[in-house]
């Protein structure tokens, strides 16, 4: 069962109206047994590693909680984040990191064999690997308190909403609202279905769709030009935004039916007018982790070494991020690329704030437009390790594109259908940037509009959504 | 209270004008699709071959057919009127379908239908979910609804919906029924120029293991073509590369078949040497270009004409 799988129509109504009826004491466990059927629904026997990082979690934090010496608080931390990060490592990484030291040695001449494992990786377990971790260092740091109760923790790490593929959620966003579960109000019903509608264009209309043709590029490299490639290299991010956008929005949107406020995920990305303000709007929750988690404690050790200190935390920190999305060199690079990006803004931003102040170029909008697009081309650039299969893939595409051009590929229905889609997204998005607050289609205080707007989407969703697909990319991850 | 009541009115409110704004979409799909069968029958291939094709000699199977028989060549050579009913990227249920609703509607004298072995392995989630193009036929075709419905348990509930029913098809159908083609009875030639031709490639092809269900429903078209006077001819279409079937069931059971029924199976053109040696036949592995269609094309008219003397 996913969001955009029929069974989830049934199941989440039954929930509300069940979550509803259930008394107040009562409220967590129903989530939790909702959210485990939830995912039991996906991979049954994974459901067992899930509820044996929550009880490792459960346990560390309470020995954190409970423990007066700081050294052996420190132990406990240590050995809780090992604890909780080892079947992540095991299921995610032991594959690739066996093949590397495999050809390495090959590579040396020496021929030995090492027991090759392939696991399906969990669906989930980077996101609640790392929802468990920043608990138990919040705990250590003293920001949250330990959390008594075994049904709110195990809830925090399975929350079906969130489980499969974010937002990252913290502790102190999510225990508080377990402790006051209330029923839901009308505001939160028709707020959180309206998330859910737009949630659902998003990834039904524009990601399904556009991800047709992108796959149908990625998939066959060696039989299309540079300019075929270049267009689905453009069409990517528009993709993975709509996918992960999409997905975090109906997760929000399903959170908030239930009354639960949920951390957004996205915020306009592609209107940011340099890198480091698009990682700001840009898969927020994984990005304000690594900065609370890696970045900030790294360039606070780091201090002294200045400008190099801020350079080597973003390279760690970025690659990090790349490792959690896979585990291959392409995500790795990805990862260096993006470091590389910030590393050359942060040494270029005196002298960037300086000119943009004083010719006042913040307020132009042919700047804007500029460094939008700039931003645009640099990630769209970047994606290609991200979408590529190995290096050589992605450097046959960076070479095809710099070089090889002819007749572009089409897929008239998919294109017509995808591009329609997304230019909704993009002008819906271009409203709430520059014209917050106006031209208000689902917000409209007129009834007779908003009820045509949330029409006019349900029948694009049913008319030109992808509607057998139901496979998020971030599931991968 | 109040404001519960007040959600529970507005979302009734909100359903009913979707119910509404579905059933004029359904009555305007409706008509488009007639509109668009109408006008341009080579945009439609699934409703012209489901609802009105009439032709002698009917082609059936997917793209590697579609591209590479050309009707207005055949009935030349054989003297009957034929259509080329095959669509891309289709596998065996929605052939079942066609087939099985050209046979209720109007008898042809000859079927020849392009099989691959793999057409009766078990369903994959791609398969299935290529059966949507057979969601408008939900309630006037039988067979459609029962192929359907193996998608889930809940398609009959889905099928509510004239907009789900008519999924991405608005555009198809707004350019057929506003636009023209110069149809040639379904045959869609593939360009013999301006693209790499293909390099011969050898391929094992895997261990395979016929579905029972397939391999069931694929007798029951065979038996049904018998009992209406109908000549079934199965066909395998060339394709450039050299292939090993020695290690593979399923083309030894669809072999099996074919004699058992005594259904002709022309299969020689597969892997033939007068399709492996020119790659200017083809516009990839899998498909004929316009100038291999008319090879193809020819060489399979003289076959059926020899299986006819017989």
């Amino acid at each position: 069962m996913t969001f955009a799988s029929f069974n989830f129509l049934l199941f989440f109504p039954l929930v509300v109206i069940l979550f509803n009826l259930i008394p107040q004491r009562g409220k967590v466990w129903f989530l939790l047994v909702a959210s485990y059927f939830f995912y039991i629904n996906l991979q049954p026997v994974y459901a067992l590693l899930l509820a044996l990082v929550t009880g490792s979690t459960y346990l560390f934090t309470k020995g954190i909680y409970e423990t007066k010496s700081d050294i052996k608080k420190h132990k406990l931390l240590i050995w809780g984040i090992i604890v909780v990060i080892l079947p992540l490592f095991f299921f995610k990484y032991f594959g690739f990191i066996n093949n590397s030291i495999f050809e390495l040695l090959n590579h040396l001449g020496l021929h030995l064999s090492l027991p090759k494992i392939s696991f399906i990786l969990p669906i989930g377990i980077s996101f609640y690997t790392f929802m468990a971790i920043g608990y138990l260092v919040d705990v250590y740091n003293e920001d949250v308190d330990f959390e008594k109760s075994i049904g709110s923790t195990g809830l925090f790490l399975s929350f079906f909403p969130i489980i499969l593929s974010g937002p990252i959620e913290r502790a102190g966003n999510m225990f508080p609202q377990f402790k006051k579960l209330q029923n839901s109000t009308y505001d939160d019903l028709v707020s959180g279905a309206k998330l859910m509608l737009w949630g659902y264009f998003m990834k039904l209309c524009v990601a399904d769709r556009l991800g047709i043709y992108v796959d149908a590029v990625y998939t066959n490299i060696p039989f299309h030009n540079g300019t075929t490639l270049a267009f689905a290299t453009v069409l990517y991010p528009f993709q993975v935004y709509a996918d992960l956008g999409g997905y975090t929005l109906i997760a929000i949107g399903v959170a908030r039916c239930l009354g639960i406020k949920v951390i957004p995920n996205f915020k306009r990305p592609f209107f940011a007018t340099s890198m480091s303000e698009f990682w700001r709007r840009w898969h927020m929750s994984l990005i304000q982790w690594l900065t609370d988690y890696i970045y900030t404690p790294l360039s606070f050790n780091l201090r002294s070494w200045k400008m190099w200190g801020i350079v080597s935390a973003l390279m760690l920190t970025f690659m990090i991020s790349g490792i959690w999305h896979g585990a291959a060199l392409t995500f790795i690079i990805w990862g260096l690329v993006q470091g590389v990006y910030l590393s050359i803004e942060a040494a270029m931003h005196k002298q960037r704030t300086e000119i943009t102040q004083k010719f006042r170029l913040n307020n132009k909008p042919w700047y804007i437009f500029i460094s939008c697009v700039w931003v645009f081309v640099l990630f769209s650039f970047s994606q290609i390790f991200g979408k590529c299969n190995n290096v050589r893939d992605a450097f046959e595409v960076i070479g095809k594109i710099t070089g090889k051009h002819g007749g572009l590929y089409m897929d008239k229905t998919t294109l017509s259908f995808g591009l329609f889609a997304l230019f909704i997204l993009l002008i819906k998005d271009f409203r709430d940037e520059f014209f917050p607050g106006k031209m208000l289609f689902f917000e409209n205080r007129n009834i007779v509009v908003r009820y045509l707007s949330y029409a006019l989407i349900l029948i694009l969703i049913l008319a030109i959504g992808v509607l057998d697909s139901g496979q998020f990319i971030y599931f991968q991850f | 209270m109040k404001s519960f009541k007040t959600l529970i009115t507005k979302a009734f409110t909100f359903i009913i004008l979707i119910i509404l704004l579905d059933l004029f979409a359904g009555y305007l799909f409706d008509y488009l699709e007639k509109k668009a069968m109408n006008n341009n029958p080579q945009g439609m291939t699934a409703e012209y071959s489901m609802w009105k094709v009439e032709s002698d000699i009917i082609i059936a199977g997917a793209s590697e057919v579609h591209h590479s028989l050309i009707p207005s060549l055949m009935k030349e050579k054989l003297g009957m009127s034929v259509y080329n009913c095959a669509n891309d990227g289709q596998s065996f249920y929605y052939q079942y379908c066609m087939i099985n609703s050209i046979i209720e509607r109007k008898k042809p004298k000859m079927i020849i239908w392009s099989m691959s072995p793999y057409y009766l392995t078990s369903l994959t989630e791609k398969e299935k979910n290529s059966f949507s193009i057979l969601n408008p036929f939900y309630d006037s075709n039988s067979y459609c609804k029962r192929v359907i419905n193996m998608k889930s348990e809940f398609e009959n509930l889905k099928m509510l919906s004239n907009l789900y029913r008519y999924n991405s098809s608005i555009f198809s159908l707004l350019i057929n029924s506003f636009s023209k083609t110069n149809s040639d009875d379904g045959y869609l030639a593939l360009n013999d120029s301006g693209y790499k031709y293909p390099t011969l490639i050898t391929r094992v092809l895997p261990k395979c293991k016929m579905d029972t269900e397939i391999k069931n429903a694929f007798i029951e078209v065979i038996n049904k073509c018998k009992e209406s006077n109908i000549q079934l001819i199965l066909i395998f279409a060339p394709r450039y590369e050299i292939d090993d079937y020695s290690k593979n069931d399923c083309y030894t059971d669809f072999v099996q078949i074919a004699n058992k029924y005594n259904v002709p199976l022309i299969g020689e053109y597969y892997s033939s040497p007068i399709f492996l040696r020119d790659s200017t036949l083809f516009k990839d592995h899998a498909h004929l270009n316009d100038k291999g269609a008319r090879l193809f094309t020819r060489l399979l008219c003289e076959k059926i004409k020899q299986i006819s003397l017989k």
